[in-house]
């Protein structure tokens, strides 16, 4: 019983994670109206660049944030600036082709650069395990990623209402012609806004390398995550996001239980298939 | 319905070339000739389905990978079937066509990105699932050893048999009826549905036809490779960014397209075998560059120059009497 107590909650736990994953995909879905196919690999990256400073100059992969959340910010904001920009007003299909063709890009490069190994940001602290009732054992870590969830949360809350930017970001995600009327450059906000997207996706990245293992292959598999938490919450609404991310997160926990470790992510994506079969926008999601 | 005579001559020679090359070319270059028929096949499936019929499919790997397990399946005796190879391909050519049927309801109601991204879960699951799947030896593989001593000669002209039967078929569907209705869903499903194309029936004609010839690329590639495992075979970049870099760089919906980018590809995998992931970056790099600068690929350039040498009079010279 404690047992289904302890996994129920490191579900819960891991869904904050996966909405840290998710709501950057969800911000840039949110303005620039289109599926951004390297989130993954782009929050992968943001795990090697903690790597390279933890094994570098020993810095520990919380403090390497403060490196890692800006490097990630510029990389999204030149990917939109010079490249996305230039595509995003040719239908789907260009932006989306774009899109794969950086992920794969940067996939390989991983590649080349870290080869295909397994890697991991565990530190000592990483690796504990916290007791919080007698028999309910939940690893320390999950609860950093519940705290930094909700940390981003009413972070990109203040941001998005009471500055600017945030405000302009979503003027233009209501509606980029009326919103450049006001005077708003939408070059200008849509890179800030996959920049931001980014910033998430940094936070992300550091957190699932210290969560468990990556290597370069594994952006899709993050992409998908992300992308489920985001389809399963709606699109474009924070609590939807926190909600999907924890079905998600419980999804996954409890079908590696009592299904089977190899198939906890096969569980989740059947899910998310027959949710987009069913309704294309998500559960919650406005319409 | 008529084929152009300025068209039937280079189609004759090429099409001579490829059936004379293994008696007069060494194993290597069949090799080359062989896995640029398969390669096209694949591209021209792509395109098809990605580009003619607007649905950006990252999953086609799925159907080869159908196609290369069931080879492995049906022909080997420690399975219990060892049928012969002809018919295993037949049949992971139908299971991958009966597979794609079976989804096509609920993955034509997701649209553009949500679509795409639907088919990078679907080929996730797939993998995943024979990742885990005992019967088939999950990620240790299969060695097919009952295709190990097919002659590579025999496989070359079943592919070149494949090829010509799907570029004709693809002109022929493209000049028929449905043709003009999945160019027409292509550019606006509403008001394409508004004149009277049934856009589920002509997405669902491309869709399985595109996974019966992928299933059939799958059995013959994996006919000459005799070894086969999920990362490999249904693995998303090598394949996919096969497909869409060989559309994009010859020129997407074209028909000629995909046969000048599969040479492409062929050529710079082969030169680069031993840095697949360099090969693969180029491919991205491709795939970019195409779209941001160069939308028509290489046909399009092509068409753009002849048009220009016409005005001038070069290509073609009008009659003039003196």
């Amino acid at each position: 019983m404690s047992e289904l107590v302890s996994y129920t909650l490191m579900g819960l736990l891991l869904g904050g994670l996966y909405s840290i994953i998710g709501i950057g995909l969800s911000i840039a879905f949110g303005v620039l109206k289109f599926i951004n196919l390297a989130h993954g690999d782009l929050l992968i990256v943001g795990s090697y660049l903690s790597l390279a400073l933890l094994l570098g100059i020993g810095m520990d992969p919380l403090l390497s944030l403060i490196i890692v959340v800006p490097a990630l910010f510029g990389i999204g904001y030149v990917l939109q600036r010079f490249l996305f920009n230039r595509v995003m007003w040719r239908g789907d299909f260009p932006p989306l082709m774009v899109a794969f063709a950086t992920s794969m890009i940067i996939y390989q490069v991983l590649q080349i650069v870290w080869t295909a190994n397994y890697r991991t940001l565990a530190t000592d602290w990483s690796v504990k395990s916290l007791e919080i009732v007698p028999g309910v054992v939940v690893p320390l870590i999950y609860i950093v990623n519940f705290i930094a969830a909700s940390i981003l949360m009413a972070m990109l809350h203040l941001f998005l209402n009471r500055t600017y930017q945030g405000k302009a970001i979503r003027a233009a995600s209501e509606d980029w012609e009326a919103a450049e009327l006001m005077g708003i450059n939408s070059k200008n906000i849509f890179s800030v806004a996959l920049g931001v997207a980014m910033m998430a996706a940094a936070l992300a990245g550091v957190l699932v390398g210290l969560t468990s293992s990556f290597y370069p292959a594994i952006g899709p598999q993050y992409l998908i995550i992300a992308f489920s938490v985001i389809i399963i919450g709606g699109l474009g609404s924070m609590k939807g996001t926190f909600t999907g991310g924890i079905i998600v997160g419980l999804a996954q926990i409890l079908s590696a239980k009592f299904i089977s470790p190899g198939y906890q992510l096969f569980v989740s994506y059947i899910i998310v298939l027959v949710v987009l079969a069913i309704r294309p926008t998500g559960i919650f999601g406005r319409r | 319905m008529t084929i152009r005579v300025s068209l039937l001559i280079p189609i004759i020679v090429v099409i001579a070339v490829l059936v004379s090359l293994p008696s007069w070319a060494d194993a290597y270059w069949v090799f080359l000739a062989f896995l640029w028929l398969l390669y096209m096949c694949m591209a021209q499936m792509w395109n098809l389905v990605g580009g003619f019929a607007g649905l950006a499919s990252l999953s086609q790997q799925v159907f080869l990978g159908f196609g290369g397990y069931a080879l492995a399946i049906f022909t080997l005796k420690d399975f219990g079937f060892g049928l012969p190879i002809w018919m295993a391909i037949v049949i992971g050519a139908s299971l991958s066509g009966l597979f794609a049927l079976a989804l096509a309801i609920p993955i034509f109601r997701m649209r553009g990105f949500v679509f795409s991204v639907g088919t990078i879960i679907l080929s996730e699951v797939v993998r995943t699932w024979f990742n885990n799947w005992a019967y088939t030896r999950m990620d240790y593989g299969i060695f097919i050893r009952s295709v190990w001593r097919i002659p590579l000669s025999w496989l070359f002209y079943a592919a070149l048999a494949l090829a010509i039967t799907t570029v004709f078929s693809i002109y022929f569907i493209l000049h028929s009826k449905y043709g003009y209705g999945i160019r027409a869903i292509a550019d606006d499903e509403e008001a394409a549905s508004t004149i009277g194309v049934n856009p589920f029936r002509v997405k669902l004609i491309c869709w399985l036809f595109a996974a019966f010839i992928t299933g059939i690329v799958g059995g013959l590639y994996y006919a000459h490779g005799g070894y086969i495992k999920p990362s490999a075979a249904f693995n998303l970049p090598i394949w996919s960014m096969m497909m869409i870099s060989a559309t994009a760089l010859g020129g997407i919906r074209t028909i000629e397209g995909p046969m000048i980018g599969a040479t492409f590809i062929v050529w710079f995998r082969q030169y680069l075998a031993e840095y697949l992931y360099v090969s693969l970056i180029i491919e991205g790099v491709i795939i970019m560059v195409v779209i941001l600068f160069i939308p028509g690929g290489v046909v399009g350039v092509a068409r753009k120059l002849t048009e220009r040498l016409k005005i001038k009079g070069i290509v073609t010279r009008p009659f003039r009497s003196k």
